[in-house]
C-alpha cells in the first residue's frame, strides 16, 4: 500500500545535505545580475523617467523600462497594474501606467555584469513625480470624498468589489432572539515569511522559449501572465519551478517573472544570450509582494434561548491595497466564511474589497477564511457565554451536515462532518474535564513564576474551509503516466508520472507518486516524476486553495486507468493521459448570493489551552488539539506536518506578527521587527486528530486539509483568553502591550466589562 | 537591495600590544563577534576603514580566577561560554543565555556585549531609508525624529549583561597606548545614545572584573517573544542581608529604558534597612519606575514599557526575598 504510508519525502535527502536547488542556486556563475527598481512611490505620478546616466555606468548592459513591454499590464485575475510604472504607453495597456500606486509598483530592470553594478546604475536612475492623494487604509478609501486610487474603473468609490447574501428576513428574526451579540473585528495583516526570498533566472531554451527557473505555485499561469506582456504565444514560453522554499499564497503572483523573461527575450535580439538572474533582499521580498488582508468586519448574530441561531448580519471590509492580485477570490471565501459552519435561517451580508495606496492584499493560507471564522467563531463564542451554553454544545446545536442548506441558500456537498469533527476534538481534548489550575512555570525567559499573575483558560473554535478556488470558476488538473516493461508482460515494470503541480515545500511530489504507484498497482520505489515544466506537463491548476492532493489524485487515478488500457493494448511505452474536471460550481447570484458555489470542503475543530500572565501580558499556549476530517490521509506524516506547521503559522499571526504600514509604506521589512514565533513561542504541545471520513469525490476519498488548521487558531486563543481573563479581544495580534492595555480598561471603573 | 557589507581592511593583530598601536589610527574600530558592528556596517550606520579583530589574541579569552578571589572574563569570551561557565555568578550566566540565539552566542563576546552600541527604530534602518526620512542626530543630523524639541539623542542602552555587571559591582580593565586603567563598570557608561560610553576611542576593554560573589542577585528581561529579542526592559538587582533577613546593601539597575544604564538609587535607598515585605517591595517598584521615560524608540509602546519597569522592578526583588528554611 502506498496511499495511506508516511513514504519518507523524495527530496528530503537534497534538503537536508543542502544539494537541492533552489531559484536562487539556479544562476550559472557566468550569468548576468539583474536589480527590479522599486518606484517607491506610494502614490504619484511620473513626470520624467531618464534612464541614460545609469546606462552609461560600469558593466550595464541593459536598463528596461516600460517602453520594452510590448503589453505593460498584468494580474492574475485582472490586469490592472503596470508591468513598469512608465510614461511611454505601448497602447495596448487598461490601466494608467504613468501612475505609481503602491510603493513597490517597478519602474526599471537594471542588467550588469555583477550584481555590485546594477545596483549602482540602479541609483543613477532619475524619476521626477507629482505626488497624488496617498489613500492609507479602509477608513481613509471609504472617506467622503476620497481620492481615487483605480479612477479608471469610473466607480464612485475605493469599494470595487462586493459580494452579497440576502436569505430569509433579517429583519423579522431579531424579534425571536433571545441575545444578540454585535461587535466589530480588526483583522491584521499576515507577511507569509518563507525561508526563499523571490529569485529567478531567465534565458531562452535550446527551443527557442523565452524560459523562466523560478518558484511559484501555478506554472501554467505564470506561463500565460508573461506570454501576455510579452504579446509571445503561450507556447513560446516555458516555466520550470526547481526547489521551492515555502510558498502559503505569497508566489501566486507574479514578482520577477515578467521582468526577466522580458529580458531574456530582448537581450536575445540583441545578441546577448547570457542567462540572466535576480534575487530579492529580505527586504525587498517583504515590501515587494502581498500580504494577508487586513480588513475589518462587523457581525451581529441572534440566536434563540436553545442557542439556536436565529440570523446574521455581517459586513465585511478587505483592504486590497493598490492592486486587485486575488482580492476578489479571497473575498469570496470571506464571504462564505462570515455565517460560519452553520445552519442561519436568515442573513444579511455584504462583504467589500476596497482599494487603497497600500501594499496588496492577496492569498494567503486560508485565503479570506481565517478573516471570517475569527469574527464567526467570536461571534459564538460570545452568544454561548451570554446565553450560558457550553461552546461546543452550542456548535452541535447549529453546525451543518449532510442534507443541510448552506448559507447560499443550496444544499452542502455531501460528505458533511462538521458534528463529527467537533464531538472528536471535544472528547480528544477532554473540553468537558476541570482545567488544571496554573502552575507557577517558567517555559519562557521573561515570564517569571509569580503564581499570582498567571491565569489559565482553555477556548474552542470550529470551521469548514472550502476545497479548490470554485465560485464557478473552471477547475481542471492534468497528469500523465507512462508504464515501461516487456511486451509480453501483463504488469508493467516501472512508470513515469508527469505533473505540473508544484511542490512548494508540503511534500506534494511525493504525495503524487504514493498515488500514482497505488494507481497503478506498482511499487513506489518504481515510481519516477517529472514536475514542474510546462514543457513536459499538462496544466495541474494552482498548489493552493487546499486542492492540489484532491485534483491531483483525481487527474492521477484517470491517467493510471488510461495508461493501464494502453497497456493493455499492448502500447510499450503505455501513455496515458487525464484532465480532470471536478463536478461543477456556480458563481453565486449579485444580489441574494444564492448558488452552490464549491464540490467539496475540509472540516477543523480546535481546543487551545494556554496560560496568560495578566501582569505582563505574556501568553503561553500549552496545548492545542487540533482536529481535521481529511478524507484519507494519503501521507500521514505530511498531514501530522501540515498542521503543526499552520498552527506555528497561526500561532504568530494570533500573537506576535504585527507589519507596521503607514501612508502606503511598510515600516518593519525585516524579521528583527516583524516578528514571527520562534521555537521558544511556539505552543508547547500540539496533538494531531485525523479523521478519515471519505469525501465521496476525493481520491481514495480525500479531502484538502493545508488551510484548515489555520482557521480556528485565532478565535481558539481569543476564547480561551476569555476564558482566563473574563475578557473579549476583538483585534490582534496579542502582544503583551496590547493584552495588558486591554485587560487594564476592562478592569477600569468607568468600562462595562468589554 | 541586498544588503552588503562596504570594503573595509581587516587587521588581526596577535597581541594585545600590537592591537593598542593599531587602534592609534581614529579611522580603526574594535570587531569582537561582529554581531553588532557587522549589521551596523551593512546598513552603513558606520563604515570604518579599518577594522581590527582581537580573536587572535589568545589571552583576551577565557575565564579564570584572580588571586584576589575575583572571576576574570576576557572581552573575546564568546556568551555561550559564559552561559554554561560555572565558575562565572549564576546571574551572570542566567543573563547571558538570554542574549539573542544560540547561533549569535556562539559568535558574540563579552567585549562586544560591554561596548554595544546604543539602539532606535529611527537608526537601525538601511541607508535608503534614512536618507528618505532624512538623518537623525546619531546619524549625523539635526534632529532626534524620537523627540524632535530636544537637543540629545535618546537611543537605548540595550545589552543585557551590562545591568547585571553594575549590580554586581563588576569593573572593567581598558588598554590603550598611555597603559591600562581599571574602572568601576558603572563608569562606563553615560545616559547618551551618541556618547553613550566614558572609554575614549583607542581603548579596548580587555576583560570584565567580576567580584567574589556574596549577594543574593537576579535578572528579569522583559520582551516580545522567547526566541531572539533584545530587552525592552531589563532590571537587575543584588542584594545582601542579615540573619534577620533585613537588607544590608542593595543595587538595582533598569536597563534599556534610556541610554545607559538607570540606577535605581531612590528604591535602594529605601529597601536598605529593611525586610523585603510586599509593601515595601511594591514602594520600591513605583519609585523606580518614577524617573524611567521611555521613549517609543523600539518595540512595544513606551507606555507599556514604563509600566512593565515597575512590574519587572517588583518582581526581580521578590526573587531576593529570602525563603524560610
Ligand atoms: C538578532 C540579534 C539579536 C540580539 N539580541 C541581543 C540581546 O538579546 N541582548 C543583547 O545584549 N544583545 C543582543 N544583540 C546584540 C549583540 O549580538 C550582542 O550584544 C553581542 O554580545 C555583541 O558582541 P559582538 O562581539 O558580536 O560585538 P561586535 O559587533 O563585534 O561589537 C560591538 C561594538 O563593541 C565594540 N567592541 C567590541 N569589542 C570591544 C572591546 N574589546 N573593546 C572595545 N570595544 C569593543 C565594537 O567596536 C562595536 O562598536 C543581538 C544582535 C542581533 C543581531
Amino acid at each position: 500500500m502506498s496511499v495511506g504510508s508516511s513514504s519518507i519525502r523524495i527530496d528530503a535527502h537534497a534538503k537536508t545535505t543542502g544539494e537541492a536547488q533552489y531559484p536562487g542556486d539556479r544562476a550559472p556563475a557566468h550569468a548576468l545580475a539583474a536589480r527590479v527598481v522599486f518606484t517607491d512611490q506610494p502614490h504619484a505620478r511620473l513626470l520624467r523617467l531618464d534612464v541614460a546616466k545609469a546606462e552609461q555606468m560600469p558593466g550595464v548592459i541593459a536598463v528596461f523600462t516600460g517602453r520594452d513591454v510590448p503589453v505593460n499590464e498584468y494580474g492574475l485575475t485582472e490586469f490592472d497594474q503596470p508591468v513598469f510604472v512608465s510614461i511611454e504607453h505601448t497602447g495596448r495597456t487598461k490601466v494608467e501606467s504613468d501612475i505609481s500606486r503602491w510603493e513597490a509598483d517597478h519602474l526599471a530592470l537594471v542588467v550588469a555584469d555583477t550584481d555590485e553594478q546594477a545596483t549602482a546604475a540602479a541609483a543613477m536612475i532619475e524619476a521626477d513625480w507629482a505626488q497624488l492623494p496617498i489613500v492609507a487604509d479602509i477608513d481613509q478609501a471609504l472617506a467622503p470624498n476620497a481620492s481615487l486610487v483605480h479612477p479608471e474603473l469610473k466607480l464612485d468609490s475605493n469599494i470595487y468589489h462586493t459580494y452579497k447574501i440576502r436569505k430569509g428576513s433579517i429583519d423579522a428574526a431579531w424579534a425571536d432572539a433571545a441575545v444578540i451579540i454585535e461587535t466589530t473585528y480588526e483583522l491584521p495583516y499576515q507577511e507569509h515569511a518563507y525561508l526563499q526570498p523571490e529569485a529567478a533566472v531567465s534565458y531562452i531554451d535550446e527551443e527557442g522559449r523565452v524560459t523562466l527557473e523560478v518558484a511559484g505555485q501555478w506554472a501554467h499561469e505564470d506561463q500565460e501572465q508573461i506570454a501576455h506582456a510579452l504579446d509571445l504565444p503561450v507556447d513560446q514560453v516555458r516555466v520550470i519551478y526547481p526547489a521551492i522554499g515555502g510558498a502559503f499564497g505569497g508566489r501566486e503572483d507574479m514578482s520577477l517573472q515578467i521582468v526577466l523573461g522580458l529580458a531574456a527575450l530582448r537581450l536575445a535580439e540583441r545578441g546577448e544570450h547570457r542567462p540572466i538572474a535576480s534575487r530579492w533582499s529580505r527586504e525587498e521580498s517583504i515590501v515587494g509582494h502581498h500580504k494577508r488582508h487586513r480588513g475589518r468586519i462587523h457581525a451581529k448574530w441572534g440566536a434563540d434561548s436553545n442557542g439556536k441561531l436565529v440570523a446574521v448580519q455581517s459586513e465585511a471590509w478587505l483592504d486590497a491595497g493598490a492592486y486587485n492580485y486575488t482580492t476578489n477570490k479571497v473575498l469570496g471565501n470571506c464571504h462564505l466564511g462570515q455565517a460560519g459552519p452553520y445552519e442561519v435561517p436568515n442573513a444579511q451580508i455584504d462583504s467589500h474589497a476596497v482599494y487603497t495606496n497600500s501594499v496588496p492584499g492577496g492569498a494567503f493560507r486560508g485565503f479570506g477564511g481565517p478573516q471570517a471564522a475569527f469574527a464567526a467563531e467570536s461571534q459564538m463564542n460570545k452568544l454561548a457565554e451570554a446565553l450560558g451554553i457550553d461552546p461546543v454544545e452550542i456548535r452541535l446545536r447549529n453546525a451543518v451536515h449532510d442534507g443541510s442548506i448552506g448559507i447560499t441558500q443550496t444544499v452542502m456537498p455531501a460528505g458533511v462532518t462538521m458534528l463529527q469533527v467537533i464531538e472528536r476534538c471535544a472528547s480528544e481534548s477532554q473540553f468537558h474535564q476541570p482545567l488544571t489550575p496554573a502552575e507557577p512555570f517558567s517555559p519562557f525567559a521573561s515570564l517569571p513564576p509569580v503564581e499570582g499573575d498567571l491565569l489559565r483558560g482553555r477556548g474552542f473554535a470550529c470551521s469548514f474551509k472550502n476545497v479548490g478556488f470554485s465560485f464557478g470558476f473552471p477547475e481542471r488538473c492534468e497528469a500523465t503516466i507512462v508504464l515501461h516493461g516487456k511486451p509480453d508482460s501483463p504488469t508493467a515494470e516501472r512508470g513515469e508520472l508527469f505533473h505540473a503541480g508544484a511542490d512548494v515545500g508540503q511534500g506534494a511530489h511525493t504525495a503524487f507518486l504514493q498515488m500514482a504507484a497505488e494507481a497503478t498497482g506498482l511499487a513506489f520505489e518504481n515510481m519516477t516524476g517529472g514536475f514542474s515544466d510546462t514543457s513536459s506537463s499538462g496544466d495541474s491548476g494552482s498548489a493552493s486553495a487546499s486542492r492540489l492532493t484532491f485534483m491531483s489524485g483525481n487527474s492521477i487515478l484517470g491517467a493510471a486507468e488510461a495508461a493501464d488500457k494502453a497497456w493493455r493494448n499492448g502500447d510499450r511505452p503505455a501513455v496515458g493521459h487525464f484532465r480532470y474536471v471536478p463536478p461543477p460550481t456556480e458563481a453565486l447570484d449579485p444580489e441574494t448570493g444564492a448558488g452552490a458555489p464549491n464540490f467539496s470542503y475540509g472540516y477543523v475543530a480546535q481546543t487551545v489551552e494556554l496560560t496568560v500572565d495578566r501582569a505582563t501580558g505574556h501568553i503561553v499556549v500549552d496545548r492545542v488539539v487540533s482536529t481535521h476530517d481529511v478524507g484519507r490521509a494519503i501521507n500521514p506524516a505530511n498531514v501530522i506536518g501540515q498542521i503543526e506547521g499552520a498552527v506555528v503559522q497561526a500561532h504568530g499571526y494570533a500573537l506576535s506578527e504585527r507589519l507596521q504600514v503607514e501612508n502606503g509604506r511598510v515600516l518593519n521589512p525585516r524579521f528583527s521587527t516583524y516578528l514571527i514565533p520562534g521555537i521558544g513561542d511556539v505552543p508547547t504541545r500540539i496533538e494531531s486528530v485525523v479523521l478519515e471520513l471519505a469525501d465521496p469525490n476525493g481520491p481514495w476519498g480525500a479531502r484538502g486539509m493545508a488551510e484548515m488548521p489555520f482557521m480556528t487558531y485565532a478565535p481558539a486563543v481569543v476564547a480561551a483568553l476569555h476564558d482566563a481573563t473574563g475578557v473579549w479581544f476583538d483585534s490582534f495580534p496579542l502582544t503583551p502591550d496590547r493584552v495588558t492595555a486591554v485587560l487594564a480598561q476592562a478592569a477600569a471603573p468607568s468600562s462595562s466589562g468589554r | 537591495m541586498t544588503l552588503r557589507l562596504p570594503a573595509f581592511e581587516l587587521l588581526t593583530p596577535q597581541t594585545l600590544e600590537a592591537a593598542v598601536a593599531m587602534l592609534a589610527d581614529p579611522a580603526a574600530t574594535i570587531i569582537g563577534g561582529g554581531t553588532d558592528l557587522l549589521p551596523k556596517m551593512k546598513r552603513r550606520q558606520v563604515t570604518p576603514p579599518t577594522v581590527v579583530s582581537l580573536r587572535g589574541i589568545t589571552e583576551m579569552s577565557g575565564i579564570h580566577t584572580d588571586d584576589e578571589g575575583r572571576c576574570v572574563i576576557g572581552a573575546s569570551t564568546v556568551l555561550e561560554q559564559i552561559a554554561i561557565s560555572t565558575v562565572v555568578p549564576p546571574v551572570l550566566a542566567a543573563a547571558a543565555r538570554q542574549v539573542a540565539s544560540p547561533q549569535i552566542r556562539n559568535t558574540a563576546t563579552i567585549g562586544g556585549n560591554l561596548c554595544l552600541d546604543t539602539r532606535c527604530n529611527y537608526i537601525d534602518m538601511p541607508e535608503l531609508w534614512r536618507q528618505a526620512s532624512g538623518h537623525c542626530l546619531k546619524d549625523g543630523g539635526e534632529v532626534c525624529w524620537i523627540a524632535p524639541k530636544g537637543n540629545r539623542c535618546w537611543a537605548i542602552s540595550s545589552s543585557d549583561l551590562v545591568p547585571v555587571a553594575i549590580a554586581l559591582d563588576c569593573s572593567v580593565r581598558l588598554a590603550s597606548r598611555d597603559g591600562d586603567r581599571v574602572i568601576p563598570i558603572e563608569d562606563l557608561y553615560q545616559n547618551d545614545g551618541i556618547a553613550h560610553q566614558t572609554m575614549s576611542g583607542d581603548e579596548i576593554l580587555v576583560e570584565l572584573l567580576v567580584p567574589r560573589c556574596d549577594v543574593r542577585a537576579t535578572y528579569r528581561k522583559l520582551r516580545r517573544r522567547d526566541s531572539i529579542d533584545f530587552p525592552l526592559v531589563g532590571v537587575a538587582a543584588a542584594a545582601r542581608f542579615d540573619q534577620t533577613k533585613t537588607c544590608t546593601s542593595a543595587r538595582i539597575i533598569i536597563g534599556a529604558v534610556a541610554s545607559a544604564p538607570l540606577r535605581a538609587t531612590d528604591a535602594e535607598r529605601l529597601i536598605v534597612g529593611r525586610k523585603l515585605t510586599e509593601d515595601v517591595i511594591e514602594e520600591a517598584a513605583q519609585l523606580a519606575a518614577r524617573p524611567v521615560r521611555t521613549q517609543d524608540n523600539t518595540d512595544m509602546g513606551s507606555r507599556y514599557r514604563k509600566w512593565m519597569t515597575s512590574v519587572y522592578v517588583s518582581r526581580a526583588l521578590r526573587d531576593l526575598v529570602v525563603e524560610d528554611a
